[in-house]
This record gives structure tokens, C-alpha cells and sequence, in this order.
């Protein structure tokens, strides 16, 4: 007995190594974190792009009577999953920062640069999507103990968000090189802080213009700073090479996430709408035939949108099966986007630019972005050109319907940018079956998991927004529907 | 028909004039009925000789029988006299006025004083209890069970064996108060979880230790193992089954059911839960050598079905007017929907599925009509058929059993089942007078071509079934691959969304192929009378190669998958225990044992995935398409503890046992701070014969009352929980991610305190017998995994806390009301279990109200503990009500809540059961009923199959709307009744919207006719013509009535899920079946 208890005294050191977790290690390396957490975040993207986004601005209509996004019906339980996917990367982005810092590799810095980049990314993406959120207190978890963090204010969200892009312009601006092997690890610039630099940058001019009609936070002084006072200090990207996708390669780990699907798992209940497919064949749009199936022989059609329960309508163009494949279904801002948010901002005054010229940039850089040339006679058709009898409403009409197309599959921005502006014609296509009083939705309600497990700080960010529910206004959200 | 129940009283000790009277006077009266009678002394001859020293003589018989019975002890003041010889005569010399004891096991015990010498004749009863009443407890220390302060249950191997299941553990139910099983209702293999007085860990950690012949059974407890989950997830879970299914339960002697942690102290640790001490057949005592051959076959078919429709074809909202498959001039396509809200069967025709235009519009209109067995055609009765040979004998120094067992399955889905083959082997040998050596070996193997996967998604069965309309010809699904397009492109009649059932069950393959073994080694030395030592190791471990095939064109894998997993667990076991019994003194008896023991836990899987494969049918990883997936994990868990127990008695009267046992386990030691800390707890009952201690009636043959208080810790069986550290991202190079979950640092142990209060009642020569107990439980600083909300960056949280109570009544009871010996016998039992929990604290921040232990169903309902209530309480969304209660609507259509509401609680507050044993000559039959009551679940099957329009109850309002029953909120903010109408589909949709927790959640409330058994033991006069020595032939059915307003199939069920058995929800599950069988046994 005696030699058993001194046995089960002595066994602390053998104890210790028996718990210690073979499986896993006590610290990642910045560059280790930095592919899987930009994976996850994009085919997380990707995924609700096609469920959600893309419902509700017409790009695709279900055939599944029981998803309703389309009828701007939202279920409770569909919040979670953006939610989580968000705040959980978000660990790994900020722990990119924070390792890069500790471990002082060398380059260190640009490593916390794309952790910010990354980090404003992903926090705009949470916060266009609910309003107020945890931001300050989030991702406290284990450094703070703290599992239930407060909900910050949109408004501060996005002053802060401003400052991590300043932050990373800083730090990004750096003549330091990452070692090959170690930068083939990050499968988005191949961790060139050029790229990274040009891609904070542009970013910025996205969340700056979503904001701009709010004086509270300056936008519009801090856009013309960057376009047109001190472009050099704050460089853009400057062709569709700066854009910012994850290229999948098809090869492990990078697989597009439809690679493995059926083809009717992709694209068997649903179609394309009415407005996407009629917009595109009366601009005689050469990217249809890349995104649709053919409805019939040489003939595409879409479907309406909001349609009367039970009575689902013929399916007619649908997703392209190529598109399981395509690499770019990685995208998280490209260079045609940046040209038509220069466009919009010429339109607007808040730049001393050419909004045309901007604007037909974008253009030929989503053509070339799909790999397709266009002739004059494109730009010729009158859907797609500035005509001198053109209002400055119906530019930035025009400018929209460009940009729409640009960011096909591009996680929410079609959605958040459609509830920033109201400028596509969304509510001349939908059907009768549409719910919501028509209303489309400007928000998601905060996940059912964070009113049960986070309820005080839950109550205090509802109340701020007067109800958890589809049509709550939050700070940048005009009241457009 | 004779009622001896009185006659058959009896006193041990004092026996008055009056009792004496009585006696001889029922006796006198029944006497022509029975030769039987209570211990009785005939004075034969009267000798008056007035020395110091008489001479007795006479004989011992069987009072039932009239049989001498030899061997009898006879015994006065502690000093044995004689025996009795082959003929039950005697002889013996002995003093004057003293009293003169016959005793042999198995017969209560005669005493008499002796006041003259002489001739005299005893009779002695019998006495079923004596034998039953040494039960094994924790360690397999064997003791007398009126020595003990607990209450446990011992299950005969018979009992386990009368209507014999796939998993033997389901003979459990109905027999045992304060037992229930978790089912994982996982298929063929399902996994059962024992749960001993109700759940009470909010880690989810509940189940029974398991222990055969003293080795822990706890390797291989893990079942699933693609870690996917129930709900529409990438994959679907698989139930491999666990070890536990794998026991023979024809090699089981006993199953001895330790309830309470004061029962299973002694195994610390893991036994807080209570414990099944299962003890395996040895060879045969007394001599001789017997071979024993059994053989069961049963059938097994679906016992009930949901209540289906078929009145109604396929349609979705609002398409009820006409039916076309593909764009026809009927109208637009309706073929994609699973919905049956179309148009009523009335003769008509419309344009439907032809197999010879596949996927295209058929040429001819055809009758629309219901195929109202297109369910049932997708199954088959389930036949499993279980054949065992045992040898077994002994000689003076050895004894040796063996045992052979196979076991095959076919299921109730084709292709899929298993099959087993089990050698069980005990062999003990005493070398010396001291020295005795014993082994047990068990070992299994059990393969399968399919398992099936379970849970709601594409892939799995159940799925399919519940997307079949009325109208759809289940014969369309035959020939599940297009002509020449084997393995390469599926036929898929109507939602080409959905795979083909055929090519589930025969192309989509589970495959198992697992190697088990369990055995020990033991040896005991004998010291002297006085002090004994045992020394054991034991070892439990098995192998288990998976693989997972799915062929092209199938849901989420269109160019095939093929996985292997091999997952080797062992648990090994050594420890020792040296007991010492002091029996010098009559009165005060005393003893004790110290021990220890080494536990080391080990689980090794290797795993290797493709995700696309080259050619199609060909799973092989040469044939990956692109580089392997390879994600081996490793874990390992060690205990080490010391122990001892003390046991004290005064006059076989009054007992006092202690326990305590001191635990240090791996799983708190802590890497981050390279400590460990031991944790120590302490356990004492005691038990009174209070029909030793007092007087009492005669009627009244034994009354016992029994106390306990325990206390046990535990560490968990989740080895690193307490640092964080990075998980390797399998696929990613150098890839690496924070966890999901934050550790506690700080894990230290949990506690359970448990105090007991029982007693054991007998009347009537122990004919009728009542067991009582009550318990109360604490559960303190519970080692938990809970939710919280993702934006703190992580998904759950370790935590050490909480409080959850528990109390619990549970009688069993048992009466043998008829018994002759003609055969005729007629006895009742039965059990009651009544239990409630009880949230006293949680870990909440803020003022939080609830700790959310698990979410179900998507996240759509949680289990939450809030204090104040039951555990395992269920909330989730429901209807919004005024005050007055009345449902909220709004353009006709039911509102529902913006939070979640309490919604029930899943575990039973009540159970029994009740069998009844009947025997008459060479027949027998055995009833049992069982039932539950109090728990509430949620059933996705009905939910679907209402928001589709399948169930009878979606006939109502069709075609003319329907009127929901509430109010309607108006401007002014009060309410008035709802007169909107509204679309039947759309009403049904909105009420049972799978969202809807409330609307689908049900009483799980069931009574089942759990087994059912005749059997006829053939006559011994004619078997000694065979050389025979016992044939019986026995029918058998399980479960063949179930009574019950749950909406799908089986009241009684869990879910498996990614990391285990979840109750409260039932995720599409399989249909549960009704059994019959036949038994032959025979023994030479």
C-alpha cells in the first residue's frame, strides 16, 4: 500500500505527460493561422452567398417553397451560422496579430498588417449584417475570461474600424520580404505587402463610402484624402491583379467548396431570376454564359422572385456546373469594385475624378476578371452607357447595376449594398407571394444562441435598435424601403 | 388450489406455545392437501432420563418433499455435533436444556431445545433466499446482502436471456427500479447507455460503470465516429455499437446493479454513477462435465408506423388542382416536391412518372392513385438468429467453462445487419490448499458489410422514407442506377435531389470489421481462515476497422468517398486487495480490506479520407482522385488509487460498513502548472435487522432497514481539458487553428453526496417481499462543457460548477402467490421508480438566468439549466399567447414567440414495471410490462411530416381552408377572436413548422408489453431415452404492444449526434420493431 501511494505521489510528472495533448501544440505560428482562417471565412461566405445574398437581390429564386429569403422571409435559427463562423475566425485573425508580435519573426509586422486587414474585413461583414455587436469585448474568451461581451455601437465600430486600416497602411508600408516557403502560405497575395497594403486600402474606400451619407465620422473628407489628396501614401489597387480572391486551386487544401457537389446539389433548387438574367441578355453581357445554363437551346430565362406560395415557376437558367470549380468564387474584393466605388464617389462629389472613365475601368475589369473581351458595341447599348440625358440618379443607377454583377458571389455586399442605396430595381421584378410588407429585409436578427447565452448585453443592443427583427434600422442604414 | 402462506410462517428462535399451537393445528389441517409443514418436531419416543448428556436421534427431511437431506449441520453453542449421512440420519450427544440447531444452505434454519433425548424427525423448508442473499459488490467482494446499507438489484443470466435482444442490456428494462437506458436508436448495433437514478451530470457523463468479472469495461464506449452531426450536416453519423453489446448473454451469470454512489464507492471515480457488477458462468460445481446447447431465432417487424395519409398525392401550397410530371399541358411541373398537399385521389388522370421515359414527360395520362404500402415496402422483418454451445465441468482442484456464440443479423433495412462470433472461456484452478488461479477470457468478433447512418440529412434512410408522397410507386427506386450506368449516375424517379434508398442500403457501405478481448488473470492466496490476498489484472481491448464507402453521384460526394478508420482502445486494469474477517467471536464480527489499483485508459484512431475517387466502385486509396486525409488522434487517461473498507457486525444484527478511497487522476493533472492534486472521499451505511432485533409478529419472516451517506469524486474521462492549445488543420501545410473551446485551467474534481434510506420487507415465509428506498443526491462542481455565445471567439467553455440535486423512490416488490410442488406456481414482481432533479446553482455572469448545456436540433432548441428547474429541462420557440393563453394569429396564420420558452423536460419523472411468472407442471409463461411517464421530446418526424402534408391530421380544411383556433391582435392593442381563413397547407406549415418546438413536441408517455415467453421443458422420463438432461422449448416475443400517442415510431429513443446519445429530440428515427422468437435449449 505504501509503495502504491508513493507510486501515486511520484506519478505527477508521469501524470502531466499522460494529459498533455499529443494531438495539438501550445502556440501557431502567424503564418500556420493565416490559410485556414481565410478559408473558413470565405467558403463560409460563399455558402450563405448562395443561400441568403443571393436571394434576397434576385440573383438566384428557390424552387424550395420552404426557403423564403426570397419572399424576404428570414427563420430565426438562419442567423447562427454567419454569426459563428465570423466571431470564430476572428479568434485566429487576431491571434495572427498577436503571435506575429510575440514570436518576432521577421516581417513580423506585415503579418499584423493582414491580421487588421483581415480584421476590419471580417468585422464589417458582422456588423452590415446585425447593426451593433460585440466588438471591443469580443474574441475575450479565454485572454479575459470574458464569454459574454457587450455590444458596441455601429457607429464606434466603424471609427474603430477606420483606425485598424490606418494601422495597417503603417505597418504594411515595409521593405521587408517573408521567406518563399512561409509566404506560399498565405493563398491570398502570397503575403506580398504591397498587395495587402493596396487591399487595406481599397477596403477602406468600401466601408468609408458605405458611411459617407453619416457626417458623424468625416467619410467623405477621409475619401478624398485617399483618391485625391495623398493617393501615394494610401495606395489602391491598380488592376484586377491587386484583387483580393482566394484563388481556389482545386488542389488540397484550396478546393472550391461546391468541388465535390452533384450538380443538383449546386444549383437543383433554384434558378436564376428574372432580373439578372434580363439585365444581362439586354446588355448583351458576355459573362451570362459562364454564370447561366441555358434555359433552352440558346435561350436564357430566369424566374420571378417573391412568388405566391405554391405556385413555384418554371425554372429556366441556372448556375453554371463550372462554377463548382471556379476559382474565383474565392472573391473578396476585386479591382472592378474599387472602380465603381470611385465612380460612385465622382457621381457623388465627394472625389475630384472621372466618374465615367472610373466606371468603364470597372467594366473591363470584371470582363477581364471572368476572362471575357467585349467590343465598343457593349459599351454602346444605353443600359450600359453614361448618355448625356442621364440624371446623376441614373448613372449611379448604372454604376450599381455594374457593380452588382462585379460582385457576383461576393459573401453580402450586393445585399448591403442595395440597403445602402435602393438604387436597382428589385421591387419592379418581385412577385405577389412577397411577405414583410414588401420590405426588404435590412438586417438579421442577432442569433437565437447569443439571446440565450449573452441576455444582458443582448437586451441593452436590442432596445438601442427598438426590436430584434428584419427591418430594425441600424446607424448607417437610411430608411429606404 | 392450496393458500399454505400461513403455514408456512416462521419463527427462528422463539417459538411460543400459542405460534406452536397454531402451527400444529394448520398443519393437522392442511396435512391431507400437503405433506409439507412447518419445521416440526415429531416426538417419536419419550425417554425420562434425568442425566447431564442426551443422546439424539433421527432423521432430516425436506418438508416439501418428505426426502431425507443429507449434510446437515447440527450445531448447539457454536460447536457442531454432526451431520446428517446419504439418508439424512443422525446421531448425536448433547446437554440438557440446550438448544440444538439443523442448518444447510438452502433451507432456513430449525432450531430446538433439547429438554429430553430420544428420536425425533425434522423437517426443514426451503429457502429460495438463502441462496440469492450473497450478492456481488464493488471490487466482486461477495457479501450477504442483509449485511448491506444500500440497496442493489441482481438480474439472473435466466432473466437476461428469456426474450433475447440484439443488445442484451435491453433485458434490463422493466426489471431494475431506478434503471433506464438511453437508446442511440443507432440501428442493428445501437448503442444502449445505462442510466442508474436518472441523470444528474450536466457534462452528459451519466451512464453505469460497467464491470465484468472485476475488469472495467470502459474502452470502446465511443460510438460514432465520423464526428458529423444528426441535422443536415456533411455526413451522417454511424452507431458502430459499443463493447457493451458485445457480452454473450448466455455466458452471464448475474448482473448485480449497484445504484448509488454509497453502493459503487469503492469505484470511485468512475462509479459515481453506480455500477453493473456482471459476473460470468464458471464451470459447473460438484463435479462432472455438461454440455449445454441454446438457439434462438427471432423475428423482428415494425410494431408501429406514423399515422399517414393517403388520401392526398404530391403537391406543394396551392398546387392541388392538378398533377404533372415535367411541363405538360396540364400545367407547370409539380414533380419536385416532397410536399402531399396535391389533389385528391378521385380516379383521375394526369401525366405521371413512366420508367421508360425517364425524367421525361410520359406520353399517356395514368390513373392517379395512392400506393399505401410504398412505406413498408422499403423494409423487411428483421431476423436475428443466436446459437450458443457451452462446455462446462469440474474436478476437485479445477473448474472450466467455455463457450461458443454466433449471432447473425439481418436488418429490417436490406443489406445492412452484422454478425458475431464470441469464445468465452473461465478456468479456475486451486494449485495449492492456499493458492487458487483464475482466468477469464472473452473474446468477440463482429463484422458488417452496412451499417446504416442515422439522423436527418441525404444520405441517410429515414430522410428518404419521410420525402415519400403517397403516390409515388415504390417500385420506381428498383433499379437505383441507370441502364449501364452502374455506380456512375443514380435513378431518381422524382426529386432528383434526393439519393436513391437502394443505393443506401447497397452501394453506400459502413463496413465493420472489430476484434474484442476482455479478460483477467486473478489469483488468491489463503493466508489462513483469517486473511486472504487477491491480485488481478485485467485488460480490455479491442480493434475496430471501419471504412466508409459512397459511390459517385450520391449527396455531397459526386465523385465518390472512401474512408478507413482504425480505432484500437484498451483500458487496462491491475489492482490488489488483501481482506482480513475476524470470526472468533459469535457476536462481534469484524473485518476490513485495503487495495489499490492502476487504471490506464488508451485510445489510438487512425483515420484516412478521400474525397474523390478516379474510377467509380473501386474503393480503394489507390484509386484517390487527389492526396489522402489523414487525421490520426490519440488520447490517454490514467488512474491510480488506494482503498479500503471496514465492515463491522454485533450479532448478525447490526452492520456498519465504511469505505474510503483516496484517486489521483491524469486528467487534472495540469500541464500549464505541473501539478496534481489527489482527492480523497469517505462513505459509511449501515443495515439493522429489526426482525433480529425485536420481537415481531410471525407473520412479518424479515424486515431490514438500511442507511448510507457516500461521497465520491471524479475527474471526468475527458483527458486536456485544461490547456489551451492549437489543433492541427488537417489538409492546411503547417496549418494550425485556436480551439473552439476554452479549458478551465484551474479543473479540479467533482463531487456527488448521496444518502440512502431503504428497507427490505418480508411477510409470510418470505412470500411476499417489499423493497423500499428513497435517496436524495448533490452533484457538486460539475466538469462541464457549455455553450456560449460565439462572439466571445470561442464555442463552448470548460467549467467546474454547479449544483444539481436529485431524490428518488423505488420500490420493488414481489409476491409468489401460488407455489406447489406439482409445479403449479404463480408469482408477481414488479417495480416503481419515481425521480425528480433539481438545479440549485449555476455558473451564470451577469444576471444571466440559464447555463445552456447543450443545444438541439440545429440550435434550435436548448437544454438549459435554469435554477429552480429540472434537469435537462428543454426550451425553444413556441406559440405566442395572450394572458388568456389564446394563440396569437396573424393573417391566419399561428404567431410565434420572439424568445424561447420552457418548453418540457425529456426524462421520465415516473417508471415500472410488472411481470408476472407462471408455471404449471412442464410449461411456463412469463409476462412483462413496462412504462414510463412525465417526459416530454421533440420529434422532427412529425414536424416534417406535418409541414409536408403526410399525416392524417393535414386532412382538414383542404381545398376549403380552415380557421385557426385564437385571437388576432388588434389596433388598440386588444384581441379579438381569428376569423381569417387560411390555406390548409399554409395553416398546417405554419403550426408545425419544424422551428416550432413547441407544436412538435410530444409526451414520450408509453406502456409496452415488454416480453412475453412460453415454454415447455420436455419431460426427464422421456429425455433419459436421448441421454438428455434438460430440453426445453420456449417461444418468445419482445415488445409487441406499445401504447403510446407519440407521433412517430418509438416513444423510447435518443439520438445519436456527434458526440453521443442526445435526448430530447428525435431526429428521424428508425422504425422500431416487435419481436417474436423461438428458443430450443438443451443440456447434457
Amino acid at each position: 500500500m505504501t509503495t502504491l501511494a508513493l507510486g501515486g505521489l511520484s506519478s505527477c510528472q508521469d501524470f502531466v505527460e499522460i494529459n498533455t495533448n499529443p494531438n495539438e501544440s501550445a502556440t501557431a505560428a502567424p503564418q500556420s493561422l493565416l490559410g485556414p482562417a481565410v478559408y473558413k471565412v470565405i467558403t463560409a461566405n460563399i455558402n450563405r452567398n448562395l443561400r441568403i445574398n443571393n436571394e434576397f437581390t434576385q440573383v438566384t429564386v428557390t424552387t424550395n417553397d420552404n426557403l423564403e429569403f426570397h419572399r424576404y422571409l428570414v427563420r430565426p435559427s438562419e442567423s447562427e451560422y454567419m454569426w459563428r463562423s465570423w466571431y470564430v475566425e476572428l479568434t485566429n485573425i487576431k491571434d495572427i496579430y498577436k503571435s506575429a508580435g510575440e514570436q518576432q519573426q521577421a516581417g513580423y509586422q506585415i503579418y499584423q498588417g493582414i491580421s487588421l486587414v483581415l480584421e476590419a474585413w471580417v468585422y464589417s461583414l458582422l456588423t452590415d449584417m446585425f447593426g451593433d455587436i460585440p466588438y471591443y469585448e469580443s474574441n475575450k474568451g479565454y485572454t479575459d475570461g470574458n464569454t459574454s461581451p457587450a455590444f458596441e455601437r455601429q457607429q464606434e465600430i466603424y471609427k474603430n474600424l477606420f483606425l485598424k486600416l490606418e494601422q495597417a497602411n503603417q505597418l504594411l508600408n515595409t521593405t521587408n520580404d517573408i521567406a518563399g516557403d512561409k509566404a506560399a502560405l498565405d493563398p491570398i497575395f502570397n503575403t506580398d505587402p504591397e498587395k495587402w497594403r493596396k487591399f487595406g486600402n481599397s477596403l477602406y474606400l468600401r466601408l468609408l463610402l458605405r458611411v459617407a451619407h453619416k457626417p458623424e465620422l468625416n467619410a467623405i473628407t477621409k475619401i478624398k484624402e485617399i483618391v485625391d489628396i495623398k493617393p501615394s501614401e494610401y495606395p489602391i489597387m491598380e488592376s484586377n491583379d491587386d484583387s483580393a480572391v482566394l484563388r481556389f486551386t482545386n488542389q488540397q487544401p484550396y478546393f472550391n467548396p461546391y468541388f465535390n457537389a452533384r450538380e443538383i446539389d449546386f444549383n437543383g433548387n433554384k434558378g436564376y431570376s428574372d432580373f439578372f438574367i434580363n439585365n444581362l441578355v439586354a446588355m448583351g453581357d458576355p459573362r451570362l454564359k459562364i454564370w447561366a445554363t441555358e434555359a433552352t437551346l440558346g435561350v436564357y430565362s430566369g424566374m420571378q422572385s417573391g412568388y405566391q406560395e405554391g405556385s413555384v415557376p418554371e425554372r429556366g437558367s441556372t448556375l453554371h456546373k463550372n462554377l463548382m470549380t471556379d476559382p474565383r468564387l474565392g472573391n473578396i474584393m476585386n479591382y472592378a469594385e474599387l472602380q465603381f466605388i470611385l465612380a460612385e464617389c465622382a457621381l457623388r462629389n465627394y472625389v475630384n475624378q472621372d466618374a465615367e472613365v472610373a466606371y468603364n475601368d470597372g467594366i473591363n475589369a470584371s470582363m477581364v476578371f471572368w476572362d471575357q473581351t467585349i467590343g465598343d458595341e457593349y459599351f454602346d447599348n444605353p443600359l450600359v452607357s453614361f448618355s448625356s440625358t442621364d440624371s446623376n440618379n441614373d448613372k449611379l443607377g448604372k454604376v450599381h447595376l455594374q457593380k452588382y454583377f462585379a460582385m457576383l458571389f461576393t459573401d453580402f455586399q450586393q445585399w448591403y449594398e442595395y440597403r445602402r442605396t435602393g438604387l436597382l430595381d428589385f421591387s419592379d421584378y418581385i412577385g405577389g407571394g412577397v411577405q414583410n410588407d414588401g420590405k426588404m429585409p435590412v438586417r438579421l436578427n442577432y442569433p437565437l444562441i447569443t439571446q440565450s447565452l449573452n441576455t444582458v448585453n443582448y437586451k441593452a443592443a436590442v432596445e438601442r435598435l427598438g426590436g430584434d427583427n428584419l427591418n430594425g434600422l441600424m446607424w448607417w442604414q437610411p430608411n429606404l424601403f | 388450489m392450496r393458500t399454505l402462506l400461513y403455514q408456512r410462517a416462521n419463527r427462528r428462535h422463539i417459538i411460543s406455545k400459542r405460534s406452536y399451537i397454531l402451527q400444529l393445528s394448520a398443519f393437522l389441517l392442511f396435512a391431507p392437501l400437503a405433506s409439507t409443514g412447518a419445521n416440526n418436531i415429531e416426538p417419536t419416543h419419550i425417554s425420562y432420563e434425568h442425566q447431564e448428556q442426551v443422546t439424539l436421534q433421527g432423521r432430516v427431511l425436506d418438508a416439501d418433499s418428505g426426502d431425507p437431506i443429507p449434510a446437515v449441520t447440527i450445531t448447539s453453542q457454536g460447536r457442531t455435533l454432526g451431520t446428517t449421512d446419504a439418508s439424512g440420519n443422525f446421531s448425536i450427544r448433547v446437554t440438557r436444556d440446550n438448544e440444538v440447531t439443523f442448518s444447510i444452505i438452502g433451507y432456513t434454519a430449525y432450531t430446538q431445545r433439547i429438554t429430553i433425548g430420544g428420536e425425533i424427525k425434522v423437517h426443514l423448508t426451503t429457502s429460495t433466499q438463502e441462496v440469492e442473499e450473497v450478492v456481488v459488490t464493488a471490487l466482486g467482494i461477495k457479501r450477504e446482502q442483509k449485511a448491506l446499507g444500500y440497496s442493489t438489484t441482481t438480474v439472473s443470466g435466466e432473466a437476461l436471456t428469456e426474450a433475447i435482444s440484439n443488445n442484451w442490456s435491453d433485458a434490463l428494462v422493466g426489471k431494475v427500479a431506478g434503471l433506464n437506458i438511453t437508446k442511440s436508436n443507432g440501428g442493428p448495433l445501437g448503442s444502449n447507455e445505462i442510466i442508474l437514478r436518472g441523470e444528474t451530470s450536466l457534462s452528459g457523463d451519466n451512464g453505469a460503470l460497467i464491470v465484468i468479472d472485476g475488469i472495467v469495461m470502459e474502452a470502446g464506449r465511443t460510438m460514432t465516429s465520423s464526428g458529423s452531426g444528426n441535422y443536415i450536416s456533411s455526413d451522417a453519423p454511424v452507431d458502430f455499437g459499443s463493447s457493451l453489446s458485445d457480452l454473450n448473454p448466455d455466458d452471464i451469470e448475474s448482473v448485480s446493479v449497484l445504484k448509488g454512489p454509497a453502493a459503487a464507492a469503492l469505484y470511485g471515480y468512475r462509479g459515481a454513477n453506480g455500477a453493473l457488477i456482471i459476473t460470468t458462468k464458471t464451470g459447473r460445481k460438484g463435479g462432472g462435465f455438461g454440455v449445454s446447447i441454446n438457439s434462438n431465432t427471432a423475428m423482428g417487424t415494425i410494431n408501429r408506423w406514423p399515422d399517414y395519409q393517403y388520401e392526398y398525392g404530391q403537391g406543394n401550397d396551392g398546387q392541388d388542382l392538378y398533377y404533372s410530371y415535367g411541363q405538360t399541358e396540364d400545367g407547370a411541373s409539380t414533380l419536385s416536391t416532397s410536399s402531399a398537399w396535391g389533389p385528391k385521389f378521385n380516379g383521375q388522370m394526369y401525366y405521371q412518372y413512366n420508367p421508360d421515359y425517364y425524367r421525361l414527360v410520359p406520353p399517356e395520362r395514368t390513373l392517379w392513385r395512392a400506393y399505401e404500402n410504398n412505406r413498408k415496402y422499403f423494409f423487411k422483418p428483421e431476423i436475428t438468429s443466436t446459437n450458443n454451445i457451452s462446455l462446462s465441468g469440474s474436478t476437485d482442484k479445477t473448474d472450466a467453462r467455455f463457450s461458443y456464440t454466433n449471432v447473425y443479423n439481418t436488418w429490417i433495412i436490406p443489406n445492412m445487419g452484422y454478425q458475431r462470433n464470441s469464445v468465452a472461456a473461465n478456468l479456475s484452478n486451486k494449485l495449492t490448499d492456499k493458492l487458487t488461479l483464475a482466468t477469464k477470457i472473452n473474446y468477440n468478433h463482429r463484422g458488417s458489410d452496412n451499417l446504416p447512418n442515422t439522423g436527418y440529412n441525404n444520405q441517410t434512410y429515414m430522410y428518404f422514407i419521410r420525402g415519400l408522397t403517397p403516390n409515388m410507386n415504390p417500385k420506381y427506386f428498383d433499379d437505383n442506377w441507370r441502364p449501364n450506368r452502374y455506380g456512375i449516375e443514380q435513378t431518381t424517379p422524382y426529386s432528383n435531389l434526393l439519393d436513391n434508398p437502394k443505393t443506401m442500403s447497397y452501394d453506400m457501405l459502413n463496413s465493420q470489421d472489430k476484434n474484442h478481448v476482455i479478460g483477467n488473470f486473478q489469483a488468491d492466496y489463503k493466508f489462513n481462515d483469517e486473511l486472504n490476498l487477491m491480485v488481478r489484472a485485467g485488460l480490455d481491448f479491442s480493434y475496430d476497422q471501419r471504412s466508409q464507402a459512397r459511390p459517385f453521384d450520391t449527396y455531397n460526394f459526386s465523385q465518390g468517398y472512401y474512408r478507413e478508420q482504425g480505432v484500437y482502445s484498451q483500458e487496462s486494469n491491475a489492482d490488489f486487495l488483501l481482506t482480513y474477517n475476524n470470526v472468533r467471536h459469535s457476536d462481534f464480527k469484524f473485518g476490513g480490506s485495503v487495495g489499490g489499483a492502476l487504471m490506464m485508459n488508451t485510445y489510438d484512431r487512425e483515420d484516412a479520407w478521400t474525397n474523390q475517387l478516379n474510377t467509380p466502385n473501386e474503393y480503394s486509396f489507390a484509386n484517390s482522385a487527389i492526396a489522402l486525409l489523414y487525421d490520426p488522434y490519440y488520447q490517454q487517461y490514467a488512474v491510480n488509487s488506494i482503498y479500503a473498507l471496514g465492515t463491522f457486525s454485533y450479532k448478525d444484527t447490526y452492520f456498519i460498513d465504511a469505505t474510503s478511497r483516496l484517486d489521483w487522476a491524469s486528467t487534472l493533472a495540469s500541464p500549464k502548472k505541473k501539478t496534481l492534486l489527489p482527492f480523497f472521499y469517505p462513505s459509511i451505511n449501515a443495515s439493522v435487522l429489526l426482525s433480529e432485533a425485536f420481537e415481531l409478529p410471525e407473520e412479518i419472516s424479515f424486515w431490514k432497514l438500511r442507511l448510507s451517506a457516500a461521497s465520491v469524486g471524479r475527474a471526468g474521462k475527458r483527458p486536456y481539458l485544461n490547456r489551451y492549445t492549437y489543433s492541427r488543420q488537417t489538409a492546411f501545410p503547417g496549418g494550425a487553428a485556436n480551439p473552439t473551446r476554452i479549458p478551465d485551467e484551474d479543473l479540479t474534481f467533482e463531487r456527488k453526496i448521496s444518502y440512502e434510506l431503504g428497507t427490505d420487507f418480508r411477510m409470510l415465509r418470505n412470500r411476499v417481499r417489499f423493497d423500499v428506498t428513497v435517496y436524495k443526491a448533490i452533484d457538486i462542481d460539475q466538469i462541464l462543457e457549455t455553450p456560449i455565445d460565439p462572439s466571445s471567439g470561442y464555442r463552448t467553455q470548460i467549467i467546474n460548477a454547479g449544483k444539481v440535486s436529485s431524490r428518488g423512490l423505488e420500490i420493488e416488490t414481489e409476491a409468489e402467490i401460488l407455489k406447489n410442488s406439482d409445479g403449479l406456481g404463480w408469482s408477481l414482481y414488479g417495480n416503481y421508480t419515481a425521480y425528480d432533479t433539481k438545479v440549485e446553482e449555476i455558473p451564470i455572469q451577469d444576471d444571466a438566468t440559464s447555463l445552456v448545456l447543450s443545444t438541439i436540433f440545429g440550435s434550435r432548441g436548448t437544454v438549459e439549466a435554469r435554477i429552480g428547474g429540472r434537469f435537462g429541462d428543454l426550451y425553444g420557440l413556441g406559440y405566442l399567447r395572450n394572458t388568456d393563453g389564446a394563440i396569437i394569429y396573424s393573417g391566419g396564420v399561428p404567431q410565434y414567440t420572439e424568445d424561447l420558452i420552457y418548453i418540457g423536460n425529456p426524462n421520465p419523472t415516473q417508471k415500472f414495471g410488472i411481470g408476472s411468472r407462471f408455471s404449471y407442471k412442464n410449461f411456463r409463461l412469463n409476462v412483462l410490462f413496462d412504462g414510463q411517464f412525465g417526459g416530454k421530446a421533440y420529434s422532427l418526424t412529425h414536424a416534417v411530416l406535418m409541414e409536408e402534408g403526410k399525416l392524417k391530421k393535414t386532412i382538414p380544411g383542404r381545398y376549403n381552408g380552415i380557421i385557426g383556433n385564437g385571437v388576432v391582435q388588434n389596433a388598440d392593442g386588444t384581441f379579438s377572436p381569428n376569423t381569417e381563413i387560411a390555406q390548409a397547407s399554409t395553416y398546417y406549415r405554419a403550426h408545425f413548422n419544424r422551428d416550432n418546438i413547441e407544436a412538435n413536441t410530444f409526451s414520450t408517455d408509453f406502456i409496452k408489453l415488454r416480453e412475453l415467453r412460453l415454454d415447455y421443458t420436455l419431460p426427464k422420463s422421456f429425455l433419459s431415452r436421448f441421454k438428455t438432461e434438460r430440453a426445453t422449448i420456449g417461444l418468445y416475443g419482445r415488445d409487441l404492444f406499445v401504447f403510446s400517442n407519440w407521433p412517430a415510431f418509438d416513444p423510447e429513443f435518443g439520438s445519436l449526434n456527434a458526440s453521443g446519445i442526445e435526448k430530447g429530440a428525435e431526429i428521424a428515427q428508425f422504425p422500431s420493431t416487435r419481436t417474436f422468437g423461438i428458443n430450443v435449449s438443451l443440456g447434457f
